[in-house]
């Protein structure tokens, strides 16, 4: 499994792990029940200090993309039993007050970033149900 | 077996009126992968010859695998526990790799064939060949093969990459990753390859003039150092009046600060400043906070 490594961003290597495998998850390319290769495996393959891959599961696992039962390895979770309800809502929330903020840099009125949101989320949900 | 592998409490080293080595902390946990950086003549390398007694120091104390650097440092019963693999690679040049693997299995207590066949198979190093022949990037192949071959508890690499193109490189590097998490085995990597280190180590410590200018783990030392860009007509003074500001550098129309210990708070502190009117915070890439205090 291959990950963009780029140790000249500012952003720690295992940020940018935990964010590819989010995005890998958001994208479908990974779904729920696929197993990610072991901390070993991985750090070997990206040359990376196996302890930031550990820190990149560990954070993964808090947010409830990932599911590591004891000594069967890492899986993707499915979408919605691991994380509350209540930390699901407060993540939403923060990725939407960034959206809000680059909105109003960017000039976008509400009606046209409402209508674009909506957009990319059909386009995202056609993607995943199969194209 | 202790939790540190290696630990320095004020070790100084003196070149007559020149300090090499000035009053060094550091501590390297046991199975880390620890970097040892800084510019050219900071001494690395000086720090590297205390470590494996091929200089003596002279003025701290510190201790290597449990053993005291001092006098009579390093005992023949430590040399076979710490792995060397020096930037100048001095193999012997009319030596073929097999001839050099036969001398090595005769001095090395815990040699070990089937890791030297694996390394030799690898790298596809020829047996026959002498090392005057080789390439540069065939001797750091060598010189890796003939340490791991020895089974060392501590590994220490000075610039060990050189000569080595980016494939065999990776291949290199993956194969070190992969065996000292197998073994346990503690690396300290010098390198000018900050990238590289980047991705490897978990822990750095910087030399600059032969002082310890950061050290700690390298996710600590990214969420700890950041630049910070001030706009408005303020006092140097009292941007470097604010705690953490340990460097200011005048940019048109405002301060770009060096932080050290930033938090929520500095930013704060700095965005309350009469004058200013503007503040952007830069996170830094290793090589960034590298060139900040180098």
């Amino acid at each position: 499994m291959w990950y963009h490594i780029d140790p000249s961003s500012g952003t720690p290597i295992y940020r940018q792990l935990v964010e590819q495998v989010q995005q890998a998850v958001a994208s479908g390319v990974l779904r729920a029940g696929d197993r990610l290769p072991s901390v070993r495996d991985l750090a070997v393959e990206l040359a990376v200090n196996p302890n930031t891959v550990a820190k990149a599961y560990q954070e993964l696992e808090r947010a409830g993309v990932i599911e590591t039962p004891r000594g069967k390895g890492s899986f993707i979770a499915d979408r919605d039993h691991t994380v509350t309800e209540e930390e699901r809502l407060r993540q939403f929330i923060e990725a939407a007050d960034k959206l809000v903020a680059d909105a109003y840099r960017l000039r976008i009125g509400s009606e046209r970033a409402a209508a674009l949101f909506a957009e990319r989320l059909a386009e995202a949900e056609r993607r995943r149900s199969g194209e | 077996m202790s939790d540190v592998a290696i630990r320095l409490a004020g070790l100084t080293k003196r070149y007559g009126e020149k300090v090499a080595l000035s009053a060094v902390e550091m501590v390297v946990p046991t199975g880390s992968f620890s970097a040892l950086l800084g510019p050219n003549g900071a001494g690395k390398t000086t720090l590297i010859r205390c470590l494996t007694g091929m200089i003596r120091p002279d003025g701290g104390a510190g201790t290597v695998l449990g053993v005291p650097v001092g006098p009579g440092y390093p005992p023949t019963a430590l040399k076979s526990r710490i792995g060397y693999v020096a930037q100048t690679q001095a193999l012997p040049e009319r030596m073929t790799a097999q001839e050099l693997i036969g001398l090595c299995r005769g001095v090395q207590p815990r040699w070990n064939d089937a890791i030297v066949k694996r390394y030799l198979d690898l790298f596809a190093l020829p047996m026959k060949q002498v090392v005057r022949q080789m390439s540069g990037g065939m001797k750091s192949q060598l010189a890796l093969t003939l340490v791991m071959g020895g089974q060392p508890e501590l590994l220490i690499l000075d610039e060990p990459t050189m000569g080595l193109d980016p494939k065999n490189r990776h291949q290199y590097l993956q194969v070190l990753l992969a065996d000292s998490i197998e073994t346990g085995c503690t690396v300290l990597l010098s390198s000018h390859d900050l990238h590289q280190i980047e991705r490897l180590a978990d822990r750095a410590t910087i030399l600059v003039g032969g002082r310890v200018a950061v050290s700690g783990a390298i996710d600590d030392l990214k969420a700890d150092e950041k630049r910070v860009r001030i706009a408005g007509a303020v006092e140097e003074a009292v941007v470097l009046g604010v705690e953490g500001v340990r460097r200011a550098v005048k940019e048109p129309g405002g301060w770009l600060l060096f932080v050290s210990g930033a938090s929520e708070g500095l930013v704060e502190r700095l965005r309350g400043l009469p004058g200013v009117t503007g503040v952007q915070v830069f996170s830094q890439s290793l090589e960034e906070i590298f060139l900040s205090y180098a």
